[in-house]
């Protein structure tokens, strides 16, 4: 029997609409506690869309319309309507595809989110808060000697990881990310791949790759998406190996025709 | 299943399964002089098996080359992992019973022809089995089909007691007659060789119906 408290997110039933057009087509996806899940698919399957649901990134697009079932930790309708958006935030972050540091200092990109969430009450509590997300993210060592310079001037690795910190400060659950990796190169991506890893004791982590090799590399869970479905979800391990679908087959051995 | 998009890909997938399926022809051959030597003694046959076997032994190479290259250059996944782990083992197994072959051939036409024509027709009838079951694995393996690769699996069952059975035979006959316990111990190592080359077409089966299912599977629970 499936223990639901295993679970960080389950979906049931989840539709969206932009418009008339269909995006996502009926998906039932649940994510485990403390593992990572890649989303693949190709452009215009539906992942990002279907990712973005998942903070209610779509609820500022007027056109997009969302159904479904979205119950975090076996109790909360992260739909709800009485739910401040950002208290769900604050519970499932999010990093981007492109690093978008606030355009302050290093140490203010990732005071932010507790300040407003008033997540420490003293100025050496929030001190020792940066210091320790900036750890996590595997960035302090790099820029312990000028938190205060601005953050856009770090290279686009260190500004991701800067992201990363920020997500994480406020102390989140989950962690969505949406090709964290696209902008960077193979020594900045191995960088974030292996501090997805670490993560991952702490937070559960729901990530949209485009990269096939990274999806097998960083996560334990795999979806493939395409044209709004949701074709075959399992073990990374099996969908690399043998997955169940043709359809998925043909997709990740590059059968696109 | 659909074509690769990426041609170039496509293309090195398909010359390794070419490559397989020449190699798997060549040793078919192989076999089946060699089991013409068992009763002609013809030396004609076993130049003819050392030379096919040098050809086995390219194929090998090529396939471990262009496997290896493939890997490193395309990282196939799934179905094509598995092809490319599969065509990696296979053709291990296809080197080894062009060996046997090689092995089973010289033993053959040197040997003295002094035992009685049932010792030798058991050898052949042995021999048979063995070529109808490489013959089906090979089979199993360029069609994909699993049910057969698990039947080549159940019939190396029969083998064994074939060889099990020639091996008792010979035993008693050379304690009987001491004046054919040389030739009797050549044909107890020709029953050995192909007892052996069942057993790779048996690991063959295992590889293909891993190519197949994706898993390797108990053999025993196969058998039964």
């Amino acid at each position: 029997m499936v223990d639901n408290n295993n679970f960080a997110l389950k979906t049931n039933n989840v539709y969206v609409h932009y418009g008339n057009k269909m995006a996502i087509n009926n998906v039932a996806l649940d994510f485990p506690k403390n593992e990572v899940t890649s989303l693949i698919g190709p452009s215009g399957c539906g992942k990002s869309t279907f990712l973005r649901c998942l903070n209610r990134m779509n609820d500022v697009i007027d056109s997009c319309k969302v159904e479904g079932s979205f119950i975090m930790n076996n109790t909360i309708d992260i739909y709800r309507d009485d739910l401040p958006i950002e208290n769900l935030r604050e519970k499932i972050g999010m990093v981007f595809q492109k690093p978008n540091p606030f355009p302050k200092s290093i140490y203010e990109n990732v005071a932010y989110g507790p300040k407003i969430h008033g997540v420490t009450s003293s100025q050496s509590e929030l001190d020792d808060l940066v210091k320790e997300s900036l750890h996590r993210a595997g960035l302090y060592d790099e820029v312990k000697d000028r938190l205060t310079d601005v953050a856009t001037g770090l290279s686009g690795g260190q500004q991701q990881r800067l992201c990363i910190a920020r997500a994480i400060s406020i102390k989140p659950e989950i962690i969505l990310m949406d090709e964290p990796c696209s902008a960077l190169d193979p020594i900045a991506t191995a960088k974030i791949e292996d501090l997805i890893n670490e993560l991952k004791e702490n937070y559960t982590i729901i990530i949209v790759t485009h990269s096939m090799s990274q999806a097998s590399r960083v996560s334990t869970k795999t979806a493939f998406f395409h044209l709004g479905n949701l074709i075959e979800e399992g073990d990374t391990s099996k969908i690399f190996t043998k997955p169940d679908k043709e359809q998925t087959n043909d997709y990740i051995t590059g059968r696109f025709g | 299943m659909k074509e690769h998009t990426d041609k170039n890909f496509e293309n090195r997938l398909t010359a390794i399964r070419d490559q397989l399926s020449e190699m798997s022809a060549v040793v078919e051959k192989q076999l089946s002089l060699a089991l013409n030597c068992i009763k002609s003694k013809d030396s004609d046959y076993s130049i003819t098996i050392q030379n096919l076997d040098l050809q086995v032994d390219d194929f090998e190479k090529a396939v471990r080359d262009e496997c290896f290259e493939v890997l490193t250059l395309h990282r196939p996944v799934a179905s094509d992992l598995r092809l490319v782990f599969t065509a990696l083992k296979v053709s291990k197994e296809m080197e080894r019973i062009g060996d046997h072959c090689r092995g089973l051939s010289n033993k053959a036409i040197t040997s003295k022809s002094d035992l009685d024509p049932e010792i030798i027709e058991a050898l052949s009838a042995l021999g048979r089995s063995v070529l109808s079951v490489v013959h089906e694995v090979f089979d199993s393996l360029f069609t994909g089909n699993i049910e057969k690769a698990k039947e080549s699996w159940r019939r190396d069952l029969e083998i064994d007691k074939l060889y099990k059975s020639i091996l008792k035979t010979l035993i008693d006959k050379m304690e009987k007659n001491d004046s054919i316990i040389e030739t009797g111990t050549q044909h107890i190592l020709i029953a050995k060789s192909l007892e052996r080359i069942g057993d790779h077409a048996g690991n063959i089966a295992e590889e293909v119906i891993f190519n197949i299912s994706g898993q390797y599977q108990d053999i025993e629970k196969i058998r039964v």
